[in-house]
């Protein structure tokens, strides 16, 4: 476990502000009234059977900003950390499945006004 | 909807439907997967795999939903199909059938006659309650090899969509929509467009099935936009953003004159000499509406691309930068950076993304 990594996760940990959690299930919301700062960490629940998880983000109301299929794949991760976010932009996240077959509805939406 | 049709054909229809009725006691088939899971926000669903369609001679109902039924106008509950005065048939056709994806459960479609032209809607044109701020319709279309788009052979008219109060969609070198004179302001864009792949070639529609989906917003206005996706399915191609309305400034700031609700797909042609060649096939139209705008899509049918179907990951949440050092040290690797241009691959994006930092689990 090289040091230096743990080093720079303290360090961002006692940077950032405390994150608050909206959009937690069912039907995505479009209103987001969580406020915090970058970077913001993305967690989910594994899907059992998916090959890899795909993010969507959208930044007003509407659709995402890549189309289906199309959205940034991390992998079999199951969180996932965006930083370097715009200071009055609220990012609107979403997360997809995937398999050998194809790709899942999106989830829950997860949402947050970034201040800093 | 810009095509009225006589009611009094409607008694017509309504005998037909009594016996078409009958023909459906056995083996009739529900709505498509993709309408059962997304429950109340599916307005109507129509898979069209069916030998039978009640009715006639303007409005057909497929026999194979009899649950949340698509209607082009209200006074025909169940009529999904007009066409006006000619034929429609349930079709097999071992080409098209051969041009879908590997595992498919398509049998039959419905298609017009060979060289067709004249009025052919499918799909949904019943208002829809203005509290679902997000409308979409999906439906795959196929084109036969040979058929004649608008300026092709003698053809001089191929349209692809319709909606309220006049606007549609056609194909003329490529997509665009016009037909909003009655809104305000009153424009008749576009000669092009406006969308960021309205440029595709006919080549890459003959022999294929594509998937179009198209998604309003701002359905009274101001700002009313739509998106229309496509996909060629028949390759696996990307999905790609065809029409965008609020991509053009003259047209980004239209109210309607009534709430926008009809999404059909509309395949009228027109010749003036030695018609058009070739025809169209419609499969799983289907409509769905949502409360919020909040990016949602109706995407594939599983009967139809994607066989099987993984169900979306839960509790998408935020987490602490805690839950990111755990998931440093439980990696006890370092994991690839994916930053700006691992996003900027996708082909159609085209936001000024944040730094994404790596994975982890």
């Amino acid at each position: 476990m090289p040091a230096r990594r743990i080093s720079s996760a303290l360090l961002l940990l006692m940077a950032c502000g405390v994150l608050n959690a909206c959009g937690g299930g069912g039907e995505p919301v479009s209103a987001c009234d969580s406020t915090g700062t970058a970077p913001m960490v993305l967690v989910w629940d594994a899907v059992t059977g998916a090959e890899g998880y795909r993010i969507y983000v959208r930044t007003a109301p509407g659709s995402y900003l890549q189309n289906l299929e199309q959205g940034l794949d991390v992998g079999n991760a199951t969180t996932f950390t965006a930083t370097t976010l715009a200071a009055g932009t609220t990012y609107h996240f979403a997360v997809t499945a995937y398999d050998s077959i194809g790709e899942s509805d999106f989830s829950n939406e997860a949402c947050q006004t970034i201040v800093n | 909807m810009s095509e009225r049709l006589l009611a009094c054909r409607t008694s017509t229809w309504i005998i037909g439907t009594a016996v078409g009725s009958l023909l459906l006691a056995a083996g009739v088939r529900a709505e498509e997967q993709r309408c059962a899971d997304l429950g109340a926000s599916c307005v109507c669903s129509e898979p069209l795999n069916t030998t039978t369609f009640a009715g006639g001679p303007d409005f057909w109902n497929p026999a194979d939903s009899t649950t949340k039924q698509c209607s082009v106008e209200s006074a025909v509950t169940g009529g999904a199909i007009v066409r006006t005065s000619n034929t429609i048939t349930s079709s097999a056709d071992a080409t098209a059938l051969a041009a879908l994806p590997a595992g498919h459960a398509v049998s039959r479609f419905v298609r017009a006659n060979n060289d067709h032209t004249g009025t052919f809607f499918v799909g949904n044109g019943v208002r829809v309650n203005s509290s679902l701020v997000r409308l979409a319709a999906r439906w795959y279309i196929w084109h036969t090899p040979t058929f004649d788009f608008k300026g092709e052979g003698s053809c001089d008219n191929s349209k692809i969509a319709q909606f309220d109060n006049g606007a549609l969609v056609d194909y003329t070198g490529g997509f665009h929509t016009y037909g909003y004179d009655s809104f305000s302001p009153s424009v008749d864009c576009c000669v092009s467009g406006p969308g960021p792949n309205a440029f595709i070639p006919t080549s890459q529609m003959k022999g294929k099935w594509w998937r179009f989906e198209i998604v309003m917003t701002n359905r009274s206005g101001p700002s009313f936009d739509f998106k229309m996706y496509g996909k060629n399915i028949t390759d696996d191609g990307p999905e790609l953003t065809i029409l965008d309305l609020s991509s053009r400034s003259s047209v980004s700031n239209l109210t309607p004159p009534s709430l926008m609700s009809a999404i059909l797909s509309n395949n009228h042609r027109y010749s003036p000499s030695g018609g058009c060649r070739g025809w169209i096939g419609i499969s799983h139209y289907m409509m769905a509406g949502w409360t919020t705008n909040a990016g949602q899509r109706i995407g594939g049918a599983a009967e139809v691309e994607t066989p099987g179907s993984i169900p979306p990951p839960t509790n998408l949440r935020l987490g602490r930068l805690a839950d990111e050092l755990r998931a440093i040290v439980s990696a006890g690797a370092h994991r690839p950076r994916i930053g700006l241009d691992a996003l900027a691959a996708a082909p159609t994006s085209v936001w000024a993304r944040p730094r994404l930092m790596s994975p982890s689990r």
